[in-house]
């Protein structure tokens, strides 16, 4: 489910929850989108503010710009800028 | 990876601490993330470098610079984002709710993205005021559909002859206050070399590439 998807979580009983929340390449784009609406809107639009995973973020793009730099034009590893 | 990919995550990057409830309320943020946040724009600034030199980008049939764009969607979102906040902030005082207390104060914030544009990125910050004087509100691209073809000495060869070069500024669609093509010949070679536009190689091949046809 891309980020910025309104959606609620339904169970029958009182329930205790346990999953994990992650970033994904082909979603990147709405993921910053609603950061920003997160942020903006508070909580009145989500339950949880997650500044800790803004980390993974900085990574991602450090991660994503080493990966350029060492790739040539078709994406593969065997050209590296001097 | 797409580009639209890396730029929209490089321009969220770049005004993340606007974004960010540790750098307010008075509180100083920790020094490993602001070191966190600048290492990355400065790889995103590393990355549209070595973009710039390997591609260029056709726009309408101009050929402009890579940092045409990356500026442009740097102004449009940070607009996009300061016109959210205040027609939030506007609704928060017509509307009074239990919500009202968890969102974030307005002003504070649009003052910390203008702080950014201008302390960073002062070219931008004109095009952002002008895109928040008509209310933008897309945060994704609006612009036309962008061609990315490899930098080679035949496609800059090609568009020499056309009599074009590449461009700083999108003719139809423009985000600099002053007319940044309108620069000298003799003026190029110091702009190119003073790194103010490190995406700008293809004027100078241009230019060599007319003296060689002449030369021939």
């Amino acid at each position: 489910m891309p980020g910025g998807s309104p959606h609620w979580v339904l169970s029958t009983s009182n329930a205790i929850c346990v999953g994990r929340h992650f970033y994904a390449k082909s979603t990147i784009q709405s993921s910053v989108v609603a950061n920003v609406h997160s942020f903006l809107m508070g909580g009145s639009l989500t339950n949880q503010d997650l500044p800790e995973t803004r980390t993974l973020l900085y990574q991602l793009l450090v991660f994503w710009s080493i990966r350029f730099d060492k790739t040539d034009v078709d994406g593969k590893f065997d050209f590296i800028v001097p | 990876m797409e580009i639209f990919d890396l730029l929209y995550l490089g321009a969220f990057v770049i005004l993340s601490s606007a974004f960010d409830h540790r750098f307010y309320d008075g509180q100083k943020p920790p020094s490993s993330l602001s070191k966190e946040i600048s290492y990355a724009v400065r790889r995103f600034n590393t990355l549209i470098h070595v973009f710039s030199r390997r591609f260029i980008i056709d726009l309408e049939g101009e050929v402009v610079s890579p940092w045409y764009v990356v500026n442009r969607i740097l102004g449009e979102f940070a607009a996009a984002s300061v016109v959210l906040a205040n027609a939030i902030h506007a609704l928060d005082e017509i509307e009074s709710n239990d919500n009202v207390q968890y969102r974030v104060i307005t002003n504070p914030c649009v003052r910390h993205i203008e702080g950014i544009l201008q302390m960073s990125y002062p070219d931008v910050f004109p095009y952002y005021s002008r895109c928040v004087a008509r209310g933008h509100k897309d945060f994704l691209w609006t612009g036309p559909h962008v061609n990315i073809c490899l930098r080679s000495e035949g496609i800059t060869t090609v568009v020499a002859l056309t009599g074009k070069s590449e461009m700083i500024d999108l003719p139809s669609h423009r985000i600099y206050t002053e007319d940044v093509d309108l620069i000298q010949p003799n003026q190029t070679e110091d702009v190119s070399q003073s790194g103010k536009r490190p995406g700008d190689t293809l004027i100078l091949e241009d230019e060599k590439a007319r003296k060689r046809s002449r030369q021939s």
